[in-house]
């Protein structure tokens, strides 16, 4: 069974990590440390949950998502409502659950497309080096001078609002940061002996690319992304919060916090409730992310 | 006794070792890469990285007092370090702090331990880095260490380490990192320093020819355990344990041109799963069948002053034939 | 190398601003007063403004102006942009600044303890604050905390801005709350980055070098390692100095500070260009001063640095 095992896990992944494929004992310890903290086994358990929200949130959710009920405005939590209701009378808890939607489809998104963006950017950068490579490393200095927040205020400003929009408006601020990383990749591995073998035998330059370089920027580039979904989620937030972005009646756990802010007295959890729902992803977020760098490689950690 | 916890286990780095050194002796403590020579010094000055290290046995008794007892980082062993026992490293690159200039470096062990004024110490500075061969030390002493070459580095080590007039100095292979004439230079300059100022020295190497030369007594180590040790004519000219006698067969100077180098065979032992039996018995030309069975050898005296740990050591007297 | 960063950002800015669909006559006025106007007078607008000049001319000209200090003239105020900026910058300042100070001053020393206890009670405990720190929601807390604050305990006012120079004590109340959200994140950042760093550094063999010359454990940090581990905590202050940047445009929300942050985003929903033009040209500014003073800084930490 074991010997089975890692033949599967082994060809995907060389499909992710290049020629040298772990070996079994190599998932094994990647399990262990992964698993090892308790911390990391509940984020992961989190944002399995909020997963499940997202994707089954008709069927969790007691009620519709932008349903009103004007003759149940600003309730307290009662039974008929867990976390109460707002003003125009929507059930809060259905609201946050549709939230997970928002937040997780924006996160993702905004990772997604700023990782490749950045992947495509730095691989280019690093491959035809030269004046490219300055120009291309100068504007990523530059965006990356900028507060991601700025960057995506401004985005979404210009763009307006919309789904799309907030994702863009957030992956902007993960381009620097990506490029730079698989720019760096591109660049030691060019310098390494075994390209110069691969190029000796005949090799296309791009095959070199492709085989060589894109999976030893994997390690590194997935913890930039753990790293930075939970600052995504956060921003996207904000930017509700600020009513930049996703507008209403989508339920989106920023706005329901400005929301709140003005019945604070009256109905504190409404304005609790969905901040409570945002640091728990958020540190689910960076708990895996931990586990994962752990995993992968101590050495990216630092000192612990 | 010093052993390393790590997550797959532990590991023995320094197994029974017992030395002794006299005021103004030279000795040499020779062993391999992994053979716990630098980590039995560096437990003396309880300067080990704890985690993952600890030291977990043993006495290192200096003026009559046990220094494995001090407190760690406490006022007597703070004394001790730098003032009566002084180190120098291996590494000349990595050693010196490179954002302190070397006159601050230098200056600090005299204003601490000899309670010098600034000017003083400054101007004792100068002097110790004129006698370690530094040119131009006046102006030198406001430079930053990666201005200055390796070898200039480790001079300035040798002038830290000698400044307050120790007792005994640790060279951990402070030469391997050099290249061969530097490595000749700060060889000699070391040796100079300790018979001027009357220093004991031990010298860690894996370099038999350093030893040959410089050393009094000699320490032969292997696996974390000392496995014979003599003087240097008793070591070089009629070794007894078989690792020393392999370790000789290596050095060119020692062979007829022409003849064959002749490499120990077999690795290192695992250093996480020591057998109780003789570490070396799986490498040992002289192994007899016996050697894997009984328990690892001890100590015991071949000659005056020369011990081996060997079971074979008895036998006739001993394998002096074999060496020529 | 900080000019062409500048340029860039200032062609970026004015070309967003030229790729917003619709009339670039909405530069100037409010979509509602375009309407109202009949086609000979729009005309006459553009020509006066110079709209129907090529575009390069006009960003030569708009840049020319920002030079002189005359950032345009504000489509919700009718008035220089200039002034609303030159009246809140400071107050930006003075909250940014304040909360940055903050963080760090308690950071750094707050990582170095954690670094010497590693492992022990107070380490863990730090450290698990720091984690929630950079978990939480700025604008969350400071909801959350007007709401316990002011509201329940009406300890604190819920919102405003005074200068302390007109009334230091109520300035101080009014800052607590909002100083405290902006300053969280750089904390939490600057403590886990300090620890680390210093972790480091402390298994170096300049360290144990030292230690072998038997100083004493505060020498030993403050004069051997410090040094050596703020460097990278130097770059990551840099980078959250500009964070402070864009919280304080959250943080200006949720208080009601009269700020550069709350005036971005009044113009970005009134739709005011040269205003979010302007100011996204003076964030610029800053945090291109900032990063400068941040490359200036590695030199004097970092005699290697110094001497190339």
């Amino acid at each position: 069974m074991g010997l089975r095992k890692s033949t599967v896990t082994g060809q995907a992944a060389s499909a992710i990590f290049g020629e040298a494929a772990p070996t079994y004992s190599e998932w094994r310890r990647f399990r262990r440390v992964f698993f090892g903290r308790k911390v990391v086994i509940f984020g992961t358990l989190v944002i399995l949950l909020f997963v499940v929200f997202a994707l089954f949130a008709p069927l969790i959710a007691p009620y519709e998502s932008n349903e009103q009920n004007l003759r149940a405005v600003t309730e307290r939590p009662s039974w008929d409502h867990p976390l109460g209701t707002d003003q125009l009378g929507r059930d809060t808890l259905t609201r946050i659950i549709y939230g997970s939607r928002i937040s997780l489809l924006i996160g993702v998104g905004a990772v997604a497309l700023g990782s490749i963006v950045g992947m495509l950017l730095g691989l280019i950068a690093g491959f035809f080096g030269g004046w490219l490579n300055q120009i291309i490393m100068r504007i990523m200095d530059a965006l990356m001078a900028f507060p991601m927040i700025l960057l995506a205020l401004l985005v979404a400003g210009v763009l307006g609002s919309g789904i799309l929009n907030v994702i863009i408006a957030l992956s902007v601020g993960l381009v620097p940061g990506s490029a730079r990383l698989v720019c760096g990749q591109v660049l030691s591995v060019k310098e390494n002996d075994y390209i110069l073998l691969s190029r000796s035998t005949g090799t296309k330059s791009w095959r070199i690319m492709l085989s060589h370089v894109i999976p030893n920027c994997m390690p590194p580039l997935i913890v930039f992304i753990t790293m930075t979904l939970g600052g995504v989620v956060l921003g996207e937030a904000a930017l509700s919060y600020l009513g930049i972005g996703i507008t209403p009646p989508t339920a989106t756990w920023g706005a329901m916090v400005n929301d709140g802010q003005n019945y604070l007295l009256t109905n504190p959890e409404l304005a609790f409730a969905p901040g409570i729902a945002l640091m728990l992803l958020v540190f689910a977020f960076n708990m895996v992310g931990d586990g994962l760098r752990d995993a992968l490689d101590p050495r990216l950690r630092g000192v612990l | 006794m010093t052993e390393f916890r790590t997550e797959r286990g532990v590991i023995k780095a320094v197994n029974g070792v017992s030395y002794e050194i006299h005021e103004g002796e030279i000795v040499g403590l020779v062993g391999e890469s992994g053979s716990g020579k630098s980590v039995s010094q560096l437990s003396v000055m309880r300067l080990v990285a704890s985690p993952p290290g600890f030291i977990v046995g043993g006495k290192a008794l200096f003026e009559g007092k046990d220094l494995l007892e001090f407190e760690a980082n406490g006022p007597e062993l703070r004394s001790v370090r730098g003032a009566k026992i002084a180190m120098v490293f291996q590494e000349p690159m990595t050693s010196l702090n490179p954002v302190l200039t070397i006159g601050f470096q230098l200056r600090e062990m005299l204003e601490l331990h000899l309670g010098m004024r600034t000017q003083d110490a400054q101007q004792r500075a100068v002097e110790l880095l004129q006698k370690v061969g530094v040119p131009d030390a006046q102006n030198r002493l406001g430079d930053y260490p990666h201005q200055f070459s390796g070898g200039m580095r480790q001079r300035v080590m040798v002038a830290m380490a000698t400044s307050c007039n120790p007792k005994i100095l640790i060279a951990d292979e402070a030469t391997t990192a050099l290249d061969a004439t530097t490595q000749l230079q700060l060889l000699e300059l070391l040796r100079d320093t300790v018979v001027r100022l009357n220093t004991a020295l031990v010298i860690v190497t894996h370099n038999l020819g350093v030893v040959a030369r410089y050393a009094q007594r000699v320490y032969v180590m292997y696996a974390g355990r000392i496995v014979e040790h003599g003087t240097v004519d008793q070591i070089l000219l009629n070794p007894q344990h078989p690792y020393t006698m392999d370790l000789l067969r290596c050095v060119p100077s020692r062979s007829e041109r022409g003849e064959k180098l002749i490499p120990i065979a077999g690795t290192t032992p695992d250093l996480m799963n020591l057998p109780q039996t003789c570490s070396f018995s799986p490498r040992c030309r002289y192994k007899e069948p016996d050697c894997e069975e009984k328990l690892c050898p001890e100590l015991e005296q071949v000659e005056p002053g020369h011990y081996v740990a060997c079971h074979l050591s008895r036998r006739d007297g001993g394998h002096a034939a074999d060496v020529a | 190398m900080a000019l062409v960063v500048l340029v860039l950002v200032s062609v970026v800015v004015f070309g967003a601003m030229r790729l917003l669909p619709g009339d670039p006559i909405r530069l100037i006025m409010a979509q509602s007063e375009i309407i109202a106007m009949d086609e000979t007078a729009l005309q006459n607008l553009r020509h006066e403004f110079g709209l129907d000049r090529p575009v390069i001319v006009q960003y030569f000209s708009w840049v020319g102006g920002v030079l002189k200090g005359d950032f345009g003239t504000s489509i919700m105020s009718r008035g220089p942009v200039a002034d609303e900026m030159w009246h809140r910058l400071p107050i930006t300042l003075h909250v940014g600044l304040l909360a940055f100070i903050i963080g760090v001053a308690i950071g750094i020393p707050a990582g170095i303890v954690c670094a010497v206890k590693r492992g022990k009670w107070a380490d863990s405990f730090v450290t698990g604050m720091a984690n929630i720190g950079i978990t939480v929601p700025v604008f969350w807390l400071g909801v959350m905390m007007m709401y316990l604050f002011a509201l329940r305990l009406k300890w604190l006012p819920t919102s405003g801005y005074t200068s302390p120079f007109d009334d230091f004590w109520l300035s101080t109340r009014q800052l607590v709350m909002p100083v405290f959200c902006l300053a969280l994140f750089p904390l939490a950042g600057t403590v886990r980055q300090t620890r680390s760093s210093m972790l480091e550094v402390l298994g170096q063999d300049y360290v144990r070098t030292a230690w072998s010359k038997g100083l004493k454990q505060r020498a030993v940090i403050m004069k051997h390692s410090l040094k050596n581990s703020l460097i990278p905590v130097v770059t990551l202050s840099g980078m959250q100095l500009t964070m402070v940047v864009g919280g304080a445009v959250i943080v200006e929300q949720v208080f009601t500070i009269p700020g550069i942050g709350r005036y971005l985003i009044t113009s970005i929903n009134a739709q005011d260009y040269p205003a979010v033009q302007s100011v996204v040209l003076l964030i610029a500014i800053i945090v291109v001063v900032i990063n400068l003073l941040i490359d200036l800084s590695y030199g004097w930490l970092d005699p290697r640095i110094r001497y190339n």
